[in-house]
């Protein structure tokens, strides 16, 4: 069975062997004394635990009698939020909201291929207290066989509650879709989790075209904000797979869209991007619209509207539909980071940025399914000093509200450069952070792969740094460093 | 399972086991912890015909699923980027058989290494990854078929067959 008889076929395996045995390990002997030793202990495990559990859900249902037969002491339901088509998370106890759902494809996987759909629940009244639950729905009903644990009862659901080293996780399967339900968290005690488990509305789900992606509200993480100037600065990002969208040169393995407002220094751009299969420079009639695309590289684009040639579109990695990227392209409201802080202004906000939770909605449109979508700027404030906005790429504008949660990024130093034209020179250009002193630059032969050359260029006053690419090369890594020659952020081939 | 017998398969072949986990979750302590767990499941099991190859697919069920769900949770809370090493190249490692493997797709770079470096017959591969038989043929054909094209700078000329076929 195995076609291991050729040079090709030894030196792979080889090469695994290699790779692998990098890797250190436990010996095999410690691993099943360590093996056996977690068995005898969780089989003396449930009785404790379970008359625990047995106790807590007596007690949630006298708490449940008490609130049915009170006056103020009802809890306070949540709305459901229908933020993936068919499920509904209803009854949530105070304070616990549905904030976002996400697709969980394993590494470089395609995200319409992923087993499980999660939906993050968090205390949101103290989201730094950390109360994180994940749960997770498995989209097929063939799932993994169940962890061993303790069999409660919440409802009409038995619950098995598994109560691992650094993690909890409450699991039923859903009689009527089958789908395997697992509500976990590292932080919430089993307890919390048998009640959300409890009171959790599964229904029907299904794994359907991208579309359906783009129904899951993801308040995406602050985008890469500090890779252009501050001043005026938006950025959106939405991705299915939930993958950070800070990683220079996009997400790599995510599908996503991602819409980048921001002066730079040709003051009034829109960045607009995802990566179809256009020809490479194509231009295309999207509605009353007619938008020039040209492709820059693998996973860059720009688009150019022809009723705005003061406005341009810069893209990176996505992997959208390109029914989809045309309808946001043609339905995105098209006004320049000025304009737009025009409307910010005009709508109450303080220039040039708004006190803490202005909100204003910069772009609205319909994807071709019918669904809703807008762009909904908010100013908050950044870990990283002075004032940032954020903004947020809404589908289904019913889950507007709480969908776009504030939250600190961490520094960034250093910018995998773009590649363009300046005066007929091809350059590479991009941003560093304030105490960057120096960006080095590795280049290669675009036919050799060799490295070429490494430069070092002190970081101009503006943050913008410019290097010439010679002819036939390409940058390799670009590395910043500080005044002492300390290396402060690195990047190889488009990752930080 | 009985516990002697756990122990052959452990000193048969943990390490493969392993190896083969850790190069798919790429994560040592994520693999390990996978490894363990599996193996404790492995004592309670019955009827395993391969208890290697039970292992495996066992194990990456559960790193998959722990990956996954701390994962959430660690976006949930911080959002922080992750940020993966640059590997070096090492003393005695294919650095190239490492590059090349990330080129594939991770249904390619799983079958091969399943195939390959855990030696799985391709309808064990089927089982571990839930796919036919015929499809993990051809998805092995395809995936060496590109790696010996990056490694060995073989023409991919098959995608007018690969086209033909479809």
């Amino acid at each position: 069975m195995h076609e291991l008889d050729e040079p090709f076929d030894r030196r792979l395996r080889r090469g695994l062997q290699s790779l692998a045995a990098t890797h250190t390990a436990p010996s095999s002997a410690s691993v099943l004394e360590a093996a056996i030793r977690t068995r005898r202990r969780r089989r003396r495990r449930p009785t404790l635990l379970s008359a625990a559990v047995a106790l807590v859900v007596a007690l949630l249902g006298a708490v449940a009698v008490l609130a049915l037969n009170g006056e103020d002491t009802s809890p306070v339901v949540t709305e459901g939020r229908s933020s993936v088509p068919g499920m509904v998370a209803t009854g949530l106890p105070v304070g616990w909201e549905q904030t976002w759902v996400e697709h969980l494809p394993w590494s470089g996987e395609d995200w319409r291929d992923s087993e499980e759909r999660t939906i993050v629940l968090a205390d949101s009244s103290s989201l730094d207290a950390r109360r994180v639950v994940t749960v997770h729905i498995a989209t097929t009903t063939e799932d993994e066989e169940p962890r061993s644990g303790t069999v409660t009862r919440s409802g009409d659901r038995e619950l098995t509650v598994s109560e691992l080293d650094d993690w909890t996780e409450v699991s039923f399967r859903d009689p009527e879709s089958e789908r395997r339900v697992v509500v976990a968290s590292a932080s919430e005690p089993s307890t919390t989790l048998v009640d959300l488990a409890g009171r959790f509305d599964v229904r029907t789900l299904t794994l359907g075209d991208p579309l359906d992606g783009m129904a899951v509200v993801y308040d995406g993480p602050t985008p890469p904000l500090q890779r252009r100037e501050p001043v005026g600065h938006v950025g959106i990002y939405y991705s299915h797979a939930g993958v950070d969208a800070r990683s220079p040169g996009g997400p790599a393995d995510g599908s996503g869209f991602g819409v980048d407002v921001a002066p730079g220094p040709d003051a009034g751009l829109i960045g607009l991007a995802a990566r179809i299969p256009f020809e490479r420079r194509q231009v295309v009639d999207i509605g009353e619209r007619r938008v020039l695309i040209e492709k820059l590289g693998d996973s860059s684009w720009t688009a150019h509207w022809q009723e705005r040639p003061d406005l341009w579109v810069r893209g990176w990695g996505t992997n959208l539909p390109e029914e989809m990227f045309l309808s946001l392209l043609g339905s995105l409201q098209l006004v320049s980071p000025t304009e737009w802080w025009e409307v910010a202004n005009r709508a109450g906000a303080t220039p040039p940025y708004g006190p803490t939770g202005s909100e204003v909605e910069v772009g609205r449109g319909t994807v071709p399914d019918g669904r809703s979508w807008a762009v909904v700027v908010r100013e908050h404030r950044s870990a990283v000093g002075g004032a940032r906005d954020q903004a947020c790429l809404l589908i289904e504008t019913t889950v507007v509200e709480d969908s776009c949660l504030a939250h600190a990024s961490g520094p960034h130093p250093v910018d995998l450069p773009d590649v363009g034209e300046a005066g007929g020179v091809r350059i590479a250009y991009g941003y560093a952070s304030a105490d960057i002193a120096t960006v080095e630059v590795r280049l290669t032969d675009e036919t050799t792969r060799s490295v070429l050359t490494q430069q070092g260029i002190a970081a101009p006053q503006d943050r913008w740094y410019a290097i010439e690419l010679p002819e036939g090369t390409a940058v390799k890594q670009i590395q910043a460093l500080d005044s002492e020659g300390n290396v402060l952020g690195r990047v190889t081939d488009g990752t930080a | 399972m009985e516990v002697s017998q756990v122990e052959q398969t452990l000193r048969d072949s943990y390490e493969r086991v392993l190896a083969t986990v850790t190069l798919l979750v790429g994560d040592d302590g994520t693999a390990q912890d996978a490894v363990q767990e599996a193996v404790v499941k492995l004592l309670d099991a019955e009827d395993v015909r391969n208890p290697s190859a039970w292992l495996v697919t066992v194990a990456l069920n559960i790193a998959r699923a722990g990956h996954r769900r701390r994962a959430a949770e660690r976006r949930a809370v911080a959002r922080l980027e992750t940020q993966r090493p640059v590997a070096d190249a090492s003393d005695g490692v294919d650095v190239e058989v490492g590059r090349a493997l990330a080129l594939l797709t991770e249904r390619q770079r799983e079958i091969v290494v399943l195939h390959y470096l855990a030696e799985l017959t391709v309808a064990e591969v089927g089982d571990a990854v839930g796919l036919a038989t015929g499809t993990v043929k051809a998805t092995l054909f395809q995936a060496r078929r590109r790696l010996r094209s990056i490694l060995e700078g073989v023409a991919d000329s098959a995608e007018d067959s690969d086209a033909r076929a479809r």
